[in-house]
C-alpha cells in the first residue's frame, strides 16, 4: 500500500469535563445531533477527503467505541484499498504501555504508519463538530513546502486567552506560540489538527519519546520544538464551522447550533454528507397532541408532546404533555406525561418524569437511568 | 435452523398502483417514508434466520436492484448465505410467458446451487409478520407437504379485490380457491405465501411446465387440491394487501393510527431497510405536524396533517399538506395545499397551488414530475 496522506485520529481520552456521559463510552462514542456520534463527523471528514487509510488510537472505555467504528464501513472506509485500523495501546516484548500522552499515542503506532509508507500524516481529535476537506490543507502544506501545517480557527480576540494561538507573518509562517496568552497577539486559534511531513514527524516523535522530561504532547513539546529548531510551521486558516464539544455546555450549545439558521456547518447540505450506522428505527411519528417547532427530530422518535428548539435523537419519546424547550435528548430518553424541560442535555435511555430547569448558562444534564 | 431454508419473494401475481408502478415493481416502492414494500418480506426471512433468498423479479429490476442491492442489510452471516435477483431474461419481453415457474426454471442453477430441504415463497405486496422458524416447523410435524398462510377477513367487499379466497375442511385442508369478486363480506384470503419441501416445489414447476406455458405457482396450485393435502394456516394480526394506488394510500394512511401500527411493528421483529445517511429531520420555526410519519432530511416550514413525508421532502411556507404520501426528494413549494395524494419522488409542485383527489381516487402527480 502506497498512500501520500493517511489519518490518525486520537480518540483515547476519557472526556472527563463531559461528567457521566463518559462513566461508560469514551468522548468521541457521544452522542450528537439526533442521529450521530461525535465520531462520525472527523471520520466522515476522512472519507469525504478521498484519505483512505485511517488510524484511530482508542484506549478509554473503548467497547463501545471500538465496535461502532468496526471495519470503518459506516464511513465507507472498508473499501477494496482501504484499511481502517483501531489502534489500542498494545503489549510488545517490550512490555505494555498505556498511551502517555497524544505524541506517545502516534509514537506506539509508528509501525502502522510505516506500513502505510505514506509521505504525509494529518493528526485528528475525535471529538470536534465540523466538516473538513484535508485535500485541501494538504494542498496548502505543500505549496507552502511546509514541516507541518497547524488547522487554525479566528476566534474573537477578547476569548483569544482560552486557547492556544499561534503568531504568523503574512505568509501564514507561524513565528510564536502562545499558549492561553493573557496579551493575545493574533485571533488563530490552534484546531488540534495537524499535517505532518511523515519522515519529519517519525523523527521527531523518535527523539520525544527518548526524552524523559517530556509530556509526549503534540501541542506542548512536539510543535514547541519544532518551531525553536526553525523549522516550516504554518497556520491553515480554516472558515466555517468548528467546535470542540469537550464540556455539558459546549455539546449542547453545538447542538442547539444545529438549529440556527445561519448555522456554517450546513448538516443537511447534500455535499460532504456526514455518515453514521443506520439504526433501524422505526418511522419518527408526530402524533395529533404532538406539536414541534424549531427542532431536529430523528428517525423512530415519537412526539405526543410539546418540543420548541430542541435536537431529539432516535427512539425518543416524548409523551403527551411533556414540554420540551431547548433541550437536546440522545437516544432511547422517554420524557414522561406532563414533565416540563429545558435547557437541558438528557442522556441515553434515561427515564425522565420531574420537571428539569436548567438555565441558558448552566444546562442541566440528566443522566441517572 | 436445523433444515436449509431458501426465502423466495415472488413479484409476479402482484396487482400494480396503476401510474406509481408503471416504471417500478410494487416490491421497490416506497412506504411509510423510509421502507419500501420488500422490506418487510425481506425482514421476515431475516428475523427468521433464514440465510438464503432470492427475488423472483418479473420486471422493472433497475428500481429493484437498487434497492435491495447485493441484499447485505437482511443477510444474518455474510458468508453463510446467499442472495439474488432472479430474473427471466428471454421471457421479459414476452409477458404471457414471463411466469414464476419460467424465472424459477430460467435460474434453476440458483436452486440447485442451494439445494434447500425447504423454501418458503411468499409475496411482496402483502404487508404481514411471520415467524418462518415456528412456521416451518408446524409445517414439518403436520405432515403436509405444502402450507398455504391465510387471514380471515372482514370488509371483502372493498378490499383483496380479485385476489385469492381459500375455503377449507374441518381438517384446515384447502378445497377450493375463487377470486373474491366482492361479492361476500368475509372470508379467508391467501396470502400467496407458501412452506413447501424443495421436491415439491420442482414438481409444482414440472407440473406447470407440462401443463401450459402460461401456468406459474399459483395456477397449478389450484390443480393440486384435490390429490394433496395442501394446509391452511392462519395468521393474526396485521394483514393487507397493497393493491390499488387508492389502497396505497388509504392503508398508509391507516398505519397513522398508533394501535395500528404496533400491530404491525413490534420491537422484538426489527424492519430492516436500506441506510441513506441522512441527516434528522428539521421542522422551523412556524412549521405544523400533526399526526404524521416523517422521514429523515425532511425540511418543513408548513403544516402536515395526517400524512407520510419520504426522505429529504421539502415544505415550503404557507403549504398545508393533508392526508397525502409525498415521495422522497419532493419538493412543494411555497403556499400550495395538498390533500387526498400522492406525489412521487423528485417531483416538484411549485407551479400549481392545489393538489387535490379523494381518498378513493387519489391525484397522482409523477416521479420528477414538475407541477
Amino acid at each position: 500500500m502506497k498512500e501520500e496522506l493517511v489519518a490518525m485520529i486520537l480518540a483515547g481520552g476519557r472526556g472527563s469535563r463531559l461528567q457521566s456521559l463518559t462513566n461508560k463510552i469514551a468522548k468521541p462514542a457521544v452522542f450528537f445531533g439526533g442521529r450521530y456520534r461525535i465520531i462520525d463527523f472527523v471520520l466522515s471528514n476522512v472519507a469525504n477527503s478521498g484519505i483512505k487509510s485511517v488510524g484511530i488510537a482508542t484506549q478509554y472505555e473503548s467497547t463501545v467505541l471500538n465496535n461502532y467504528i468496526g471495519s470503518g464501513r459506516n464511513w465507507g472506509l472498508n473499501g477494496q484499498g482501504a484499511l481502517t485500523s483501531i489502534l489500542p495501546p498494545r503489549e510488545t516484548p517490550k512490555g505494555a504501555n498505556w498511551y502517555a500522552g497524544t505524541a506517545d499515542a502516534i509514537y506506539q503506532n509508528i509501525d502502522w504508519l510505516d506500513k502505510t509508507h505514506c509521505d504525509y500524516v494529518v493528526i485528528l481529535s475525535g471529538d470536534h463538530i465540523y466538516k473538513m476537506d484535508y485535500s485541501k490543507m494538504l494542498d496548502f502544506h505543500k505549496k507552502n513546502d511546509a514541516d507541518v501545517t497547524i488547522a487554525c480557527y479566528k476566534v474573537p480576540l477578547e476569548e483569544a486567552s482560552r486557547f492556544g494561538i499561534m503568531v504568523a507573518d503574512s505568509e501564514q509562517r507561524i513565528t510564536q506560540f502562545q499558549e492561553k496568552p493573557k496579551a493575545p497577539k493574533s485571533d488563530l486559534a490552534s484546531m488540534g489538527i495537524y499535517i505532518f511531513t511523515y519522515s519529519l514527524l517519525r523523527k521527531s516523535l523518535i527523539e520525544d519519546a527518548e526524552d524523559s522530561k517530556s509530556s509526549h504532547d503534540f501541542g506542548k513539546d512536539i510543535l514547541p520544538k519544532l518551531l525553536a529548531g526553525d523549522k516550516r510551521l504554518f497556520a491553515y486558516p480554516f472558515i466555517g464551522y468548528w467546535k470542540d464539544v469537550g464540556t455539558i455546555h459546549s455539546l449542547w450549545e453545538s447542538n442547539m447550533d444545529l438549529l440556527d439558521n445561519d448555522c456554517t456547518l450546513r448538516l443537511f447540505a447534500e455535499k460532504f454528507k456526514i455518515y453514521s450506522a443506520d439504526t433501524f428505527s422505526l418511522p419518527q411519528f408526530i402524533s395529533s397532541t404532538g406539536c414541534v417547532s424549531d427542532s431536529i427530530i430523528n428517525q423512530g422518535a415519537i412526539i405526543r408532546g410539546k418540543v420548541d428548539h430542541s435536537v431529539i435523537s432516535n427512539e425518543v419519546v416524548v409523551e403527551k404533555g411533556a414540554s420540551v424547550k431547548n433541550c437536546f435528548i440522545m437516544p432511547g430518553a422517554v420524557i414522561k406525561p406532563g414533565v416540563k424541560i429545558e435547557y437541558a442535555l438528557v442522556g441515553s435511555k434515561v427515564v425522565v418524569e420531574k420537571n428539569v430547569l436548567g438555565k441558558p448558562d448552566d444546562v442541566t444534564l440528566v443522566n441517572d437511568r | 435452523m436445523a433444515y436449509k431454508v431458501l426465502g423466495l419473494i415472488d413479484c409476479y401475481n402482484n396487482l400494480d398502483f396503476g401510474p406509481m408502478t408503471k416504471h417500478r415493481s410494487i416490491a421497490s416502492t416506497s412506504f411509510l417514508g423510509r421502507y419500501a414494500f420488500v422490506d418487510f418480506a425481506l425482514s421476515n426471512f431475516t428475523n427468521s434466520n433464514i440465510e438464503n433468498f432470492g427475488i423472483l423479479c418479473k420486471n422493472h429490476i433497475r428500481s429493484l436492484s437498487r434497492h435491495v442491492g447485493n441484499g447485505r442489510a437482511w443477510t444474518g452471516n455474510t458468508k453463510l448465505g446467499d442472495f439474488a435477483v432472479l430474473y427471466d431474461e428471454p421471457n421479459v419481453q414476452v409477458p404471457g410467458y414471463n411466469t414464476d415457474v419460467a424465472n424459477l426454471t430460467e435460474n434453476s442453477w440458483f436452486l440447485k446451487q442451494i439445494n434447500p430441504d425447504y423454501v418458503i415463497v411468499t409475496a411482496p405486496n402483502v404487508v404481514f409478520e411471520a415467524n418462518y422458524a415456528q412456521l416451518l416447523q408446524e409445517h414439518i410435524d403436520s405432515g403436509a407437504r405444502i402450507s398455504v398462510l391465510y387471514s380471515h377477513q372482514t370488509g371483502l367487499k372493498s378490499h383483496f379485490l380479485n385476489q385469492k379466497k381459500i375455503y377449507l375442511n374441518d381438517k384446515g385442508r384447502i378445497t377450493r380457491t375463487e377470486v373474491n369478486r366482492g361479492d361476500v363480506d368475509e372470508g379467508d384470503i391467501s396470502l400467496n405465501t407458501l412452506i413447501l419441501d424443495y421436491p415439491m416445489l420442482c414438481s409444482i414447476m414440472e407440473y406447470a411446465q407440462g401443463t401450459s406455458s402460461f401456468f406459474g405457482i399459483s395456477e397449478t396450485l389450484n390443480y393440486l387440491f384435490a390429490t394433496t393435502f395442501v394446509r391452511a394456516v392462519p395468521v393474526k394480526g396485521y394483514v393487507r394487501s397493497f393493491d390499488s394506488l387508492a389502497h396505497y394510500l388509504q392503508y398508509s394512511l391507516e398505519l397513522l393510527d398508533e394501535e395500528t401500527f404496533y400491530s404491525l411493528f413490534k420491537p422484538e421483529w426489527p424492519i430492516f431497510t436500506k441506510s441513506y445517511d441522512t441527516p434528522p429531520a428539521l421542522y422551523k420555526e412556524g412549521s405544523k405536524v400533526e399526526n404524521s410519519y416523517i422521514a429523515n432530511g425532511c425540511i418543513i416550514e408548513g403544516t402536515v396533517i395526517n400524512s407520510i413525508l419520504g426522505r429529504d421532502v421539502r415544505v415550503r411556507k404557507g403549504v398545508v399538506i393533508k392526508n397525502a404520501v409525498i415521495g422522497s426528494n419532493a419538493l412543494i413549494d411555497e403556499n400550495t395545499h395538498i390533500e387526498n395524494a400522492i406525489v412521487d419522488k423528485e417531483a416538484q409542485v411549485i407551479h400549481i397551488s392545489e393538489v387535490k383527489g379523494s381518498l378513493e381516487d387519489p391525484l397522482y402527480i409523477a416521479r420528477g414530475d414538475l407541477v
